[in-house]
């Protein structure tokens, strides 16, 4: 016979747990961070996802000698595979956050942020973690930004990733 | 016949196996479920499984890595500790609407050195096998020493797979949360 587990005093080191009475609190306190309703975070998170399909897609194609490189979205699940590795980026929908997953930065979880119309790398919205990692994707706050900074490592080339930039 | 219908029954208590990519454990939404499967994975791990398929037969379709599934089958410090113990920290991190909660506990002697931890994790095997690993690493570490674990040195110890980074990291809190707590209770006990 087991004891049931309390659940009341849950620790998350990141704000990722999202109760509706806490929302709204926070909302006015983080300048309404979370979304209002689900549809609206599924509507900006497949827009954002499918953006970024796109923009790489055209990418890869404008550079053949990068290798191959195959992108699909389905499910609410970007799958980005290259010679270099797998990104998985997903929609976490009780958290109203994508999740990332790189070979180079490893996972990390995005929140969006309604004033800079952004994904911002939850690390730097939770003051309770400001640990740094001293390496050279640390600062990378934008889920754009992070994708862009990663192709150029890779790749050298900028060209063509601009529209990451709004993401 | 036998072998797939284990599949089967296995695949809906654990969704990963029976999807290679992501799958939405955001539906188990009622806590009482995922207080259920956290006393189920618990008990899995104490009892020789006959009823249901483990991962190893699967291995081959699913691509788990051998040392997740062993993990899995033979997890290490699976337990409580007393909570309420000065010397004993307990990290509880993650969310059932998410899909992994971790509790992690580190119990310390006078010197500041973890002389036992135990974990229990209701999740993926990716997650318990990085809570298991966790257990693992920190015993015989003093507590500064195990805020230098990161989640990728789990990862790559394991071999996740990309999708399942994100239980090692969730591993890494679960030890600060333990540390953090350990402390805070030291600060109380000095303060008083």
């Amino acid at each position: 016979m087991h004891r049931i587990l309390r659940l009341h005093s849950i620790y998350t080191p990141r704000l990722s747990t999202v109760l509706h009475g806490r929302r709204n609190r926070l909302a006015s306190l983080f300048n309404s961070r979370f979304f209002n309703t689900e549809s609206e975070y599924h509507y900006k998170a497949d827009e954002t996802l499918e953006n970024m399909q796109d923009i790489l897609d055209f990418y890869f194609e404008e550079n053949p000698d990068f290798g191959s490189a195959d992108i699909t979205y389905a499910s609410g699940v970007l799958t980005i595979q290259l010679p270099q590795g797998t990104w998985v980026l997903n929609k976490q929908t009780p958290n109203r956050q994508i999740w990332w997953s790189s070979p180079l930065t490893g996972p990390r979880r995005y929140e969006f942020a309604e004033k800079r119309n952004k994904w911002v790398w939850s690390r730097f919205i939770d003051k309770q973690d400001p640990k740094q990692d001293g390496n050279k994707f640390s600062n990378t706050v934008y889920l754009g930004e992070t994708l862009k900074q990663e192709m150029f490592e890779l790749f050298l080339e900028k060209k063509g990733l601009n529209g990451l930039d709004d993401l | 016949e036998n072998l797939s219908q284990n599949f089967i029954k296995s695949s809906f208590e654990h969704p990963t196996t029976a999807n290679p990519s992501y799958t939405p454990r955001h539906q188990f939404s009622m806590l009482s479920n995922a207080v259920q499967r956290l006393s189920r994975s618990v008990s899995r791990s104490s009892r020789v499984i006959t009823s249901r398929a483990s991962p190893a037969s699967l291995v081959q379709k699913r691509g788990y890595h051998d040392s997740i599934v062993e993990h899995y089958e033979n997890p290490r410090n699976v337990g409580s500790l007393n909570k309420d113990d000065s010397n004993v920290g307990t990290g509880l991190v993650g969310a059932p609407a998410c899909g992994d909660v971790m509790k992690l506990q580190i119990k310390v002697d006078d010197n500041g050195q973890i002389i036992e931890s135990k974990f229990k994790t209701f999740g993926c095997g990716s997650a318990i096998a990085s809570s298991s690993v966790a257990t693992e690493w920190v015993k015989g570490k003093t507590v500064d020493e195990v805020l230098a674990i990161k989640n990728s040195d789990i990862a790559g110890h394991l071999k996740l797979p990309p999708v399942k980074l994100h239980c090692s990291m969730l591993a890494e809190d679960a030890i600060r949360a333990a540390v953090s707590d350990l402390k805070s209770k030291q600060q109380k006990k000095k303060a008083a």
